[in-house]
């Protein structure tokens, strides 16, 4: 699986990282919601260079043809590549367009708790973020968010997708070829 | 004990945040690499206390720092210190000839990827105070990636400097 093929880093350590990387971001901005935004931003900047990771190694041959193929690779092998635990598809909308994201084990949220004053801030926007920056990559326009959060005491953590448009396939307008 | 942490001493400044990787004023990449120290200290000061629970034995310094070495290197970067010197006056110094978050950099004799690899050891630099601060050692730690002539050395390799403060030593 994909999972072997891709160097490791100590499950500590990168918890720990990014728990201090949030508590920075907290003492620069001093506003929960800036730092939901910037987690996102940093996210997606995350998301469109680790989709050619992923497609490099993860070994899926035959491109997704609608968005319930992308759905299952992006939580079954997605999130096992790259954070060692798989997450569930579920409650899909009507016409397919959305879909939520269910993450029962978050290595993000080890150790983590959130005090009251700051039960604003969506700890694992990132990943909002890293998903959304993905999938523009393979021409998808989603977006993404947190709508529930273990650390502000829901069972689940839920990641809300929502397709936005397929994007066409077209060149820069400033392409020219020669 | 070592809880007086780095992070204080840093001033707020979303300015710089998020700035990537562009050169900076000077004052202003100074503060964005104690920022990354501070992170590095809190990170490492906690994680020791991990590491801690299943192997430390206790002892004296040059059983922490061969700790270091041995037990928190491999945890943090999957191979042991290459080369530990010390004056055996509390400066110790740690050779890795194929630093693992170096080992993708392309060598490149620039200002521009000096002050980046810089700017990404101070992240280690931090990792290995706050380690030795929760073992009760106050240092000082600085990484270098410059060989005896003062150029760029093979990149993968980096040394880094641990300094014992005199009297910093509670155990």
């Amino acid at each position: 699986q994909a999972w072997g093929k891709i160097s490791k880093v100590n499950a500590e350590l990168f918890t720990l990282t990014y728990g201090a990387m949030v508590m920075q971001l907290i003492q620069d901005f001093e506003d929960v919601g800036a730092v939901n935004k910037q987690l996102e931003s940093m996210g997606y900047n995350i998301g469109v260079r680790l989709i050619d990771e992923f497609l490099a190694k993860a070994g899926v041959s035959t491109p997704c043809t609608d968005l319930k193929e992308t759905a299952d690779v992006v939580a079954k092998v997605a999130f096992k590549m790259f954070l060692g635990v798989t997450a569930d598809v579920s409650s899909w909308n009507g016409d397919g367009t959305a879909f939520s994201l269910l993450l029962y084990d978050n290595p993000l949220i080890e150790f983590v708790e959130l005090p009251p004053q700051y039960s604003g801030l969506l700890y694992s926007n990132l990943l909002c973020g890293v998903i959304r920056g993905a999938l523009e990559m393979v021409q998808m326009k989603v977006s993404c968010r947190c709508v529930r959060d273990v650390l502000r005491g829901d069972d689940v953590n839920e990641i809300r997708v929502e397709l936005k448009e397929m994007m066409e396939d077209v060149m820069d307008e400033d392409y020219k070829e020669g | 004990d070592g809880s007086d942490t780095g992070g204080s001493l840093v001033e707020p400044n979303p300015a710089s945040v998020g700035a990537g990787h562009q050169l900076l004023p000077s004052d202003q990449a100074q503060q964005m690499e104690a920022r990354i120290e501070s992170m590095g200290y809190e990170v490492g000061y906690r994680l020791v206390e991990r590491t801690c629970q299943r192997r430390w034995m206790g002892g004296d310094q040059l059983e922490a720092i061969k700790f270091v070495c041995k037990d928190l290197w491999s945890d943090l970067f999957k191979k042991q210190v290459d080369k530990l010197q010390t004056d055996h006056q509390g400066t110790f110094v740690l050779k890795d000839s194929n630093f693992r978050w170096t080992s993708r950099y392309a060598e490149d004799d620039t200002a521009g990827s000096r002050d980046l690899v810089n700017r990404l050891l101070q992240l280690p630099c931090g990792l290995v105070r706050g380690a030795l601060a929760n073992l009760g050692l106050v240092a000082v730690v600085r990484a270098s990636f410059l060989d005896d002539r003062g150029g760029m050395s093979d990149l993968p390799a980096v040394s880094f400097t641990i300094k014992i403060r005199v009297g910093g030593s509670n155990q």
